[in-house]
């Protein structure tokens, strides 16, 4: 059974959906896309004991726009998460992203990690990721940007792991090419400016980096460098594993379920 | 070996031996390409190009990784160009040696692998303009792909969906070139991983020209990349 409904955050509506009993679990999404994402983790995860919460992001989804527009500071993102987890009464709950999602896991680690059980940041790294600001801040002027859903589709399966299935690689890039161009580069922007990195050594709470061994969004060295300055935090690579491991990894629920157990089992976190 | 022995797209790899102080106190800096002259294919060198990326230390056991990447005749030679990479953990030096070799024919060069020359781009340019993808695809274009190897470099004109011209450089240039080395479009085109646009995110891949026409006709540049495979494969199935 999956809960829809809409929550007034920051003044929009925020669409999210749940699912199951249990600690409170919130999924975050990548750069341009929404909840669907975690379709198959939603009740994956809830059939293994917890409380999975998705939203979509503001301006993604189902979710009504941001309302300054497009959100270029992914800061602005992690305040908002904070909001919908107090709306939500979702008491110390793990917080686990990918991509931009990842990197706002981490912000929320550095913000509030004495209020969260755990985090899993997949994808990210806690420095700008690497993009080309420029061309990406001239897109949001020019956003019928040149063969766009070719570049999305395509895009995506450049960063899909080789052990994936093509039928499924071609399925997340189809998905994938569903976004709202302005949103996506807003957030791509987010991606390439976010630093959290002044704030790792003071996060309170377990911290799980994961990382796709054929992501060519990033270094997985920048992942580890991010695992080294949080205290007790830990890395996993992921073989043949690309950018979006909850959309790439069979069985994900179950693997995301054993990251969680590790981490509730990690002594209470002195940064 | 013979100059038919050869094809574009042969990978061999050897171990070096330990490096010792003495290899390193007769070759000092060029022990490297010391090493990979006796891993190459066998002749006159008649080309180099070399890079050290660290370089090599005593103690060190390398590996030669040696990929052949050009084929081709100059007159009365027989060329073969080949790739030669020395790794320990590490990339520790590279860089490509072409050689003169015996041959027992004088046959032409077979152009499916001859990337960045006029045979190969007919020879392409026959396989996309029977492709409705690629009609489709530039069924509004008007205007000029260039396509580098290494040094070599050839103009498909394209007008609305057809390839109207291949040649060595038309009269405006092109609108934009993609060029990468001669090892890139080897792996690319004759290796496991045929994604285009996944070898020009890593950066093996540079454009000169229009930018903006350059992410306009990325659908068409995997076709290409697709069509450049299949040209290799047949070649090879003959």
């Amino acid at each position: 059974m999956i809960d829809s409904s809409y929550v007034d955050v920051g003044g929009t509506l925020c669409h999210v959906e749940e699912a199951g009993q249990g600690h409170p679990v919130l999924c975050l999404h990548t750069a341009g896309q929404s909840g669907v994402q975690w379709r198959h983790t939603l009740t994956g995860l809830a059939a293994l004991g917890h409380r999975v919460v998705v939203p979509d992001l503001p301006g993604h989804g189902r979710s009504e726009p941001a309302t300054a527009g497009p959100v270029r500071d992914l800061g602005v993102y992690a305040a908002w998460c904070e909001e919908l987890i107090d709306a939500l009464e979702l008491d110390r709950p793990f917080v686990v992203g990918c991509s931009i999602g990842g990197k706002i896991a981490l912000d929320l680690a550095a913000r509030r990690g004495g209020r969260l059980a755990g985090v899993v940041a997949m994808a990210a790294e806690a420095g700008p990721g690497r993009v080309g600001l420029s061309g990406l801040r001239r897109e949001l002027e020019d956003s019928a940007a040149p063969s766009r859903a070719d570049r999305a589709y395509l895009g995506t399966l450049a960063v899909v792991g080789r052990a994936v299935p093509a039928e499924r690689a071609r399925l997340i890039a189809t998905m994938h090419r569903r976004e709202d161009p302005l949103v996506t580069t807003a957030d791509l922007i987010g991606w390439g400016t976010h630093d959290v990195r002044a704030g790792l050594a003071g996060i309170a709470c377990p911290v799980h980096l994961v990382v796709g061994e054929d992501d060519l969004w990033l270094d997985p060295e920048r992942a580890r460098d991010a695992a080294r300055a949080i205290p007790d935090a830990r890395c996993t690579l992921l073989p043949g594993i690309g950018h979006y491991p909850m959309e790439e990894v069979d069985d994900f629920a179950a693997r995301l379920h054993g990251w969680l157990t590790d981490l509730a089992r990690v002594p209470e976190v002195t940064p | 070996m013979h100059f038919e022995d050869f094809t574009v797209g042969q990978r061999s790899t050897a171990p070096c031996g330990t490096v010792t102080e003495e290899d390193l106190a007769t070759f000092g800096d060029l022990l490297g390409q010391v090493l990979a002259r006796r891993h190459a294919p066998p002749g006159e060198v008649t080309g180099a190009q070399w890079r050290r990326h660290g370089g090599l230390r005593a103690g060190d056991t390398p590996r030669c990784e040696v990929t052949t990447t050009r084929c081709a005749r100059s007159g009365e030679a027989a060329l073969v160009t080949a790739h030669v990479a020395l790794r320990t953990s590490t990339l520790v030096e590279e860089g490509s040696l072409t050689v003169a070799v015996p041959a027992r024919t004088t046959d032409p060069v077979r152009p499916g692998r001859a990337f960045g020359t006029l045979g190969w781009a007919e020879a392409l340019a026959d396989r996309l303009g029977a492709d409705q993808a690629f009609t489709a695809a530039t069924a509004t274009w008007d205007g000029t792909l260039g396509l580098r190897c290494g040094d070599a470099e050839v103009h498909l004109r394209i007008y609305r969906g057809r390839i109207v011209d291949v040649t060595r450089r038309t009269p405006h240039g092109a609108t934009f070139t993609v060029g990468a080395s001669e090892l890139t479009w080897t792996d690319l085109v004759t290796g496991p991983d045929g994604d285009f646009l996944r070898a020009a995110m890593r950066g093996a891949f540079e454009v000169t020209g229009s930018g903006c026409e350059y992410l306009r006709l990325t659908k068409v540049l995997d076709l290409v990349v697709g069509h450049a495979r299949a040209l290799a494969r047949d070649e090879e199935d003959r």
